[in-house]
């Protein structure tokens, strides 16, 4: 068994079934020392790998949610003004000279780390998630290229800060929009598409292993059915276990004799008004019934031999 | 694959030579790869992890690939390039000009021929779809070009790849000029020193000026009438771009009814709007009634997809077999509620300046008067020059 191997099976250990042309490029980020971009629909398990490979590696998760107008403020640091103001305002009354107090306003004690900050400084390697970066502006994406590229800040009033063990970078993106070429350049790119019946299978087994073995490929294949209707909001992995989870909580025994049950819970799949008024009675047994030939396809095709 | 990689004699100038062909293959097909690719793929390929031809397929696809339309090309160059198949180059599957002779009409219905173009590339994959290649004359030839003289599917291909590129680069530029108005204002010296009397007059919290924002929001009616046919398939292209990009847009198409297709043209998958598409498009690429169906738009919709901030978009040729005064009428109440009234007429390309204009205008001409920009997107030059109408100043 080689790293790769090794490492696919560490994140299944730690719920997260990544097979190996995840696990190959996970490596790759180490090796290359160069961040990830994955890049893939909501719900397909981009956030998840970041906190996988951290509780794999024994390491800090740290965090920086994307969203329109974060500035390098938000991202970096930021001087406690509060705090600094009351530091002066005190120091005043102890006749402290002047230069002494400034000395002490603009010490790290009185800097607010921000996420960018946190995993540079940090005294252990981490794994910084920068999620849904293509939820921030161009701006913000020019800023984290200086910072990726170097993996240090200047600051004016203490000097440099540079990353004595350079953290782990996954960018996640739900293509919302178009980045811009120069981050994807420096990034290794992977591209997380829906899972397959079979990895979807596993990941399900693996999050519920009360689930029967029958019941769950039935739940799957009514899954991998529902995404290829024309649904506003298509369902992902996260999706698909809570659905199972509340299957599992009402003690469904057999998918398809439980049509009362798949009407009260498709709520867990279906998320917008429109999926909703879709999903009546009868289309319900209709993907239900061609959800059924799916599994038999399947069960078939496990019984051939090769 | 299960075949060993050349893990053996990686080091060699042999692997090195097939590494350096290969990035040749990729750059031929618009991957972007420069001297630190290069770098890259030279020590993936030396690192001791890769044992196999799959892994090192998947390593060198992450240090590759920027996008999800490379990630999916290049198992199929990989595959091509270290396992080629002998398939003679006069092969059925080779030939880029079978089929229909014009590109827009290769898919009949189905508008988006993505499927179609990545069924080509898997037959053929020296048939490309680079936008880059080719000398500058070519590609100025084809921006001037009017989209009714494009017979060539490689050229449509072409087009429609530039089509989608000018929605996102609109979207670019318009997100960074919202981005000055979002930038935060000056200090406030009134408001903080308000703030700042429960602490004794010293200003803890500072207060900044905040700007005023205006979003524009858009709307697009498209014809989809036969007099439309060579147009609408990338009007309905450029539209979908529109949608995808921007925020509080909505479209709907117009033949002799109105139906609305904004939440069809939002779809990401390919695939699932083809076939949303097809349902609705029973009846489309016949007659037209404009003026009706703008009637039914501001009866219907106008209130809750109209307002002041609005700029509405047209797509159409102005044929219109209903009643000339209608059209007026229903165009000045578009007008009265939207913040700017565009119309697109394709067959302003071929009027020629200081003549007598095409008579195929005159349905039309009376209802000019009440619009802001009267302008034609024939070409690919035109199109670009749209970006003016989606402008609130």
């Amino acid at each position: 068994m080689n790293e790769i191997d090794n490492l696919a099976s560490d994140l299944a250990r730690c719920g997260y079934i990544a097979g190996t042309e995840l696990a190959t490029t996970l490596h790759l980020a180490e090796v290359l020392e160069r961040p990830i971009l994955l890049e893939g629909d909501a719900g397909v398990g981009k956030t998840a790998v970041a906190i996988a490979l951290a509780k794999q590696r024994q390491c800090e998760l740290i965090r920086l949610q994307c969203y329109e107008g974060l500035d390098s403020n938000t991202a970096l640091y930021e001087w406690n003004y509060q705090r600094q103001l009351m530091t002066v305002r005190l120091r005043e009354q102890d006749n402290t000279g002047s230069d002494s107090i400034e000395a002490e306003i603009f010490s790290r004690e009185y800097l607010l780390q921000r996420p960018l900050l946190q995993a540079i400084s940090s005294e252990q390697q981490s794994v910084l998630l920068i999620d849904e970066i293509d939820r921030a502006d161009d701006e913000f994406e020019a800023f984290l290229l200086e910072v990726l590229a170097e993996f240090q800040i200047t600051i004016p009033e203490i000097g440099t800060i540079k990353a004595t063990h350079k953290p782990i970078v996954i960018l996640t993106s739900n293509a919302t929009r178009d980045l811009c070429d120069a981050l994807r350049r420096r990034c290794l790119y992977h591209f997380v598409d829906y899972p397959t019946f079979e990895k979807e299978l596993q990941i399900l087994t693996t999050h519920l292993p009360g689930l029967q073995h029958d019941l769950a490929k039935s739940i799957i294949s009514f899954v991998q059915n529902l995404r290829q209707q024309n649904l506003k909001k298509t369902p992902g992995i996260a999706e698909t276990l809570d659905w199972a989870s509340a299957l599992l909580h009402i003690k469904t025994a057999h998918l398809a004799s439980a049509l009362p049950e798949i009407e009260t819970t498709l709520g867990c799949l279906l998320k917008t008004r429109a999926d909703n008024e879709l999903a009546d009675r009868d289309w319900i047994i209709n993907v239900l019934s061609e959800a059924s030939q799916i599994k038999n396809t399947r069960i078939t095709e496990q019984n051939t031999p090769p | 694959m299960t075949s060993k990689a050349p893990v053996a004699t990686r080091t060699d100038a042999v692997v090195s030579n097939r590494l350096f062909g290969f990035m040749q293959l990729l750059r031929n097909h618009s991957f972007h790869i420069s001297a630190s690719e290069i770098n890259a793929t030279h020590l993936i390929a030396s690192h001791a992890f890769i044992e196999s031809e799959t892994l090192l397929h998947h390593a060198l696809r992450s240090a590759l690939c920027q996008s999800k339309a490379q990630w999916l090309e290049f198992s199929i160059l990989f595959k091509e390039y270290w396992q080629p198949k002998s398939q003679a180059p006069g092969e059925p599957g080779n030939d880029i000009n079978s089929g229909s002779t014009r590109g827009a009409q290769s898919s009949g219905l189905s508008y988006f021929s993505e499927s179609i173009a990545e069924e080509q590339t898997r037959t053929n994959h020296t048939d490309t779809l680079d936008i880059h290649s080719g000398g500058a004359s070519d590609a100025q030839t084809l921006s001037q070009r009017d989209f009714r003289f494009v017979f060539n599917p490689r050229d449509m291909r072409r087009i429609e790849l530039i089509v989608d590129d000018i929605s996102r680069r609109m979207q670019k530029r318009m997100r960074r000029r919202a981005r000055q108005h979002r930038t935060r204002g000056r200090l406030d010296m009134r408001s903080t020193a308000r703030k700042s009397l429960r602490t004794n007059g010293w200003p803890f919290e500072l207060r900044y000026r905040r700007k005023q924002k205006t979003h524009a929001r858009f709307l697009l009616l498209l014809d989809v009438s036969q007099s439309m046919e060579i147009y609408s398939y990338l009007f309905l292209r450029f539209a979908r771009g529109i949608l995808q990009a921007f925020k509080d847009t909505d479209a709907y198409a117009f033949h002799t009814e109105l139906i609305p297709i904004g939440n069809e043209l939002k779809d990401k998958s390919t695939k699932r709007l083809e076939s949303k598409l097809n349902d609705l498009s029973s009846g489309w690429l016949g007659g037209t009634r404009i003026a009706e169906s703008l009637h039914s738009f501001n009866r219907d919709h106008a209130n809750q997809k109209v307002h002041k901030n609005t700029i509405v978009i047209i797509f159409s040729d102005g044929y219109d077999s209903g009643d000339p005064d209608q059209l007026v009428n229903e165009v000045q109440e578009l007008k009265a509620q939207c913040r700017r009234l565009v119309w697109v007429n394709p067959l302003l390309g071929r009027s020629v300046p200081g003549e007598k204009p095409l008579p195929i205008e005159k349905s039309l001409i009376a209802a000019i008067p009440h619009l802001d920009l009267y302008t034609s997107a024939h070409n690919l030059v035109t199109l670009r020059n749209l970006e003016s109408a989606f402008k609130l100043r």
